[in-house]
């Protein structure tokens, strides 16, 4: 029945039971009447956000509250990190204060798993580095699942999935990859050579040279945010948004070879032009605003497990 | 008019394994049977057969990385006068290398360039785009928006990418795009400002050095960066033994790279530059006579795949100056082809052979699936040779503006006669 978890980590090794556990759960929170329930009431969650983040800081704050758990928001600017002192004293610093879990997003592949290892503080990820962003994959998994599953169960399994653009820096092409598999999702993938890591195709997933073989058939199709100018070998690694856009961005004829009803995604936020042109994210086929609003509910989900495993799918 | 038969030569087709009498049809621009042939006749198209008896009849020259601008002033207005030398040379297809004014690494500038080309008047033009911006060896250059204004490959072909990073993203997002790769093996920082060989004459001469080992460390890096990244990749210019032998090592470890060398890099050594100064700046040195024989023995032993003409339109104010101070490049057009007829004359290399260096391996190497072969649906390009035909190399007499050429007053053996581009004549020599 209900799997409680000390953290939340990773995609990676995640079971389809598990997975379709939290979404039930999110989706009984999605459908639940009252907007708030005292779930969480009395719990302090630490939102421990050392990289910039609108949409995840805000979507986990709304959860939080939503549960009616009291959150503190720490960052990277403004704290003690800038005084020089390391992570982990950071947040032993927090831990000493009482918080029942802590949301930690940091620019180090592994932070996550570091410091709930060393603090034993029930820890979730929302973002390490290019390793994992595992709440993403989830509340992505939530909105294709709205949308295209099957069966009584609404199954994922058998759909496919082109996840188009930076996979090799992509921690939410790494956790979707991840999580699509253990439901049995087929996985496709394109981009520029030098933003593909060797080797990605040994974790289940099929390698395009181009844009168009990857999404031709697919129910799914997710474009992922290129960052030439945030990445240190940037000019090495593509010629310019120009050359991205006309190579592998996605266009009206190339969304035309996806399924008939295919959805559009992005983890946001969207370089317009570049991966998509307004037309297609504002478009029909778009679920992207969707992925947004997936965010809280699943989050919720994720909280509750992590904190009151007890309390499983069922809304105050 | 691009409708032609060539009938009665000697058919030299090593792709097909043809080398025997036989007749070559082209019907609208490509390769067709006889049938074909006299349908167009009988609807009105086409000229009168070419007689090629006592002639070599083989799939059109392609020349990899020549210059069609003058260097100095006014690049774009000699193009068209130099693609009229490239087919006196016999070049059916010629692949400009991108160090044009401004740099070939934009696509409009492809654009510009591929456009030099006039159909039915002079031979085909096939872009090679910069692998970084500005030749620099900083940045990408848009390979994928320069393929797309029909680049048929890209490379710097000037030094080798200086920071090794660089050339294994350049190369891997280049190939991920299934855009081919050519590399001019030299190592910019071991060469410095070197202008001649590093060798005997240039010490002599107190002329500053060029190291071999700066060629063959670049073949070694970037060979080894190519095999690992899985992508095949071509060596512009061989010039020194030891970068042969690097090339031989690749190979033999099973390495997908391929290979060229100059026409005058066959025949001359550094010590033409005691004697013709400026004239013998070539901007690949010329080496010493054990490299030069390694070159002739890699031709045969297939370790180089390609010979290049390296043609560079200079005019006497850049040659006729002192040594360190000429502009490094030489005529190339209308001697490289008749450089390897000479050889298959002295029994140095067979005639299939220099076929193959000339125009069978040039179309594979820039990934040309039908060219460089005369079979049903090819690229109707065709040279005729005529491979006795004994000549004295006037300068004066050239097509091109450049009249700087080690070859001048050289006795050579076979000439070609008639250049054939896309079933349209662009040079006939015929009497």
């Amino acid at each position: 029945m209900a799997t409680a978890t000390a953290h939340l980590l990773a995609t990676d090794g995640m079971s389809a039971d598990f997975i379709y556990e939290v979404l039930n759960a999110a989706e009984a929170f999605d459908g639940a009447g009252e907007r708030k329930t005292t779930l969480l009431r009395g719990r302090l969650v630490v939102l421990a956000f050392f990289e910039n983040s609108t949409r995840t800081r805000s979507s986990f704050e709304i959860a939080c509250k939503r549960l009616s758990a009291d959150t503190l928001s720490v960052s990277g600017s403004g704290s003690s990190v800038q005084k020089g002192e390391t992570l982990l004293d950071t947040v032993e610093n927090l831990k000493a204060m009482g918080p029942d879990a802590i949301v930690i997003r940091h620019a180090s592949s592994g932070a996550a798993a570091f410091i709930a290892s060393r603090t034993g503080l029930p820890t979730i990820n929302a973002g390490d580095g290019r390793h994992e962003h595992p709440t993403q994959a989830l509340l992505d998994l939530y909105t294709i699942r709205k949308h295209k599953g099957r069966g009584p169960h609404r199954e994922l399994a058998g759909l496919k999935a082109a996840i188009i653009g930076d996979i090799r820096h992509g921690r939410v092409a790494h956790s979707n990859i991840h999580a699509m598999r253990a439901v049995g999702m087929r996985v496709h993938v394109a981009g520029p050579a030098t933003l593909m890591p060797r080797h990605i195709e040994q974790l289940g997933v099929t390698v395009h040279r181009d844009v168009e073989s990857a999404v031709e058939g697919a129910d799914v199709v997710m474009a992922l945010r290129i960052q030439r100018e945030r990445l240190a070998e940037g000019p090495t690694l593509f010629p310019g948004n120009t050359e991205y856009a006309r190579l592998f961005g996605l266009t009206g004829r190339r969304m035309a070879l996806a399924a008939p009803g295919a959805i559009l995604m992005h983890p946001g936020p969207i370089n317009r032009g570049v991966e998509l042109p307004s037309e297609l994210a504002d478009g029909p086929g778009s679920v992207i605003l969707d992925q947004v609003a997936a965010g809280v509910v699943v989050r919720m989900a994720v909280l509750t497990r992590v904190l009151a495993p007890e309390a499983t799918g069922r809304a105050a | 008019m691009n409708t032609i038969a060539i009938t009665g030569g000697r058919v030299i087709d090593p792709a097909r394994g043809v080398n025997a009498e036989g007749d070559v049809y082209v019907v609208d621009g490509r390769v067709a049977d006889r049938a074909a042939y006299e349908r167009a006749r009988a609807a009105g198209a086409g000229a009168a057969p070419v007689d090629a008896r006592g002639l070599w009849v083989v799939p059109g020259l392609i020349d990899v990385g020549a210059r069609v601008h003058t260097l100095s002033r006014d690049p774009w207005s000699a193009c068209a006068g130099e693609l009229k030398s490239a087919a006196a040379g016999g070049f059916a297809v010629v692949a400009p290398a991108p160090d044009t004014d401004p740099v070939n690494d934009d696509p409009a500038v492809t654009t510009r360039v591929r456009a030099i080309e006039i159909p039915g008047v002079t031979p085909r033009v096939l872009p090679i785009g910069a692998l970084t911006r500005d030749l620099a060896g900083d940045e990408l250059a848009p390979v994928g928006l320069m393929r797309g204004a029909e680049a048929v490959a890209v490379g710097d072909l000037r030094r080798a990418v200086p920071r090794a990073g660089v050339f294994r993203r350049a190369l891997e997002y280049a190939w991920g795009l299934g855009i081919r790769v050519i590399v001019e093996p030299r190592d910019g920082s071991l060469e410095g400002e070197g202008t001649a060989h590093e060798g005997l004459v240039a010490t002599r001469l107190g002329l500053r050095g060029l190291p071999d080992i700066a060629e063959s460390i670049a073949v070694d890096r970037d060979a080894t960066i190519a095999a690992w990244v899985g992508a095949p990749l071509h060596f512009h210019r061989i010039t020194a033994a030891i970068a042969v032998a690097a090339v031989r090592r690749h190979k033999a470890a099973g390495a997908a790279v391929t290979a060229g060398t100059t026409a005058a890099h066959l025949y001359f050594t550094d010590a033409e530059v005691a004697a013709a100064e400026g004239a013998a700046r070539l901007s690949a040195p010329l080496r010493e006579e054990s490299d030069r024989a390694a070159l002739i023995a890699a031709l045969c032993d297939r370790t180089l795949d390609v010979v290049i003409s390296d043609h560079t339109p200079l005019v006497p104010d850049d040659k006729d100056v002192e040594f360190e101070a000429a502009t490094p490049g030489a005529h190339g057009f209308e001697t490289a082809a008749a450089a390897l007829t000479t050889l298959v004359a002295g029994g140095v290399l067979s005639p299939l052979r220099a076929v193959e260096l000339l125009s069978t391996n040039p179309a594979r190497v820039l990934g040309l699936n039908r060219a460089g072969r005369l079979a049903l649906g090819d690229e109707g390009h065709v040279t005729l040779i005529d491979p006795a035909c004994g000549w004295t190399v006037d300068p004066e007499r050239f097509v091109s503006c450049s009249r700087h050429t080690l070859f001048a007053g050289m006795r050579l053996t076979g000439r070609p006669v008639l250049t054939i581009t896309s079933g349209s004549v662009v040079f006939n020599g015929l009497r």
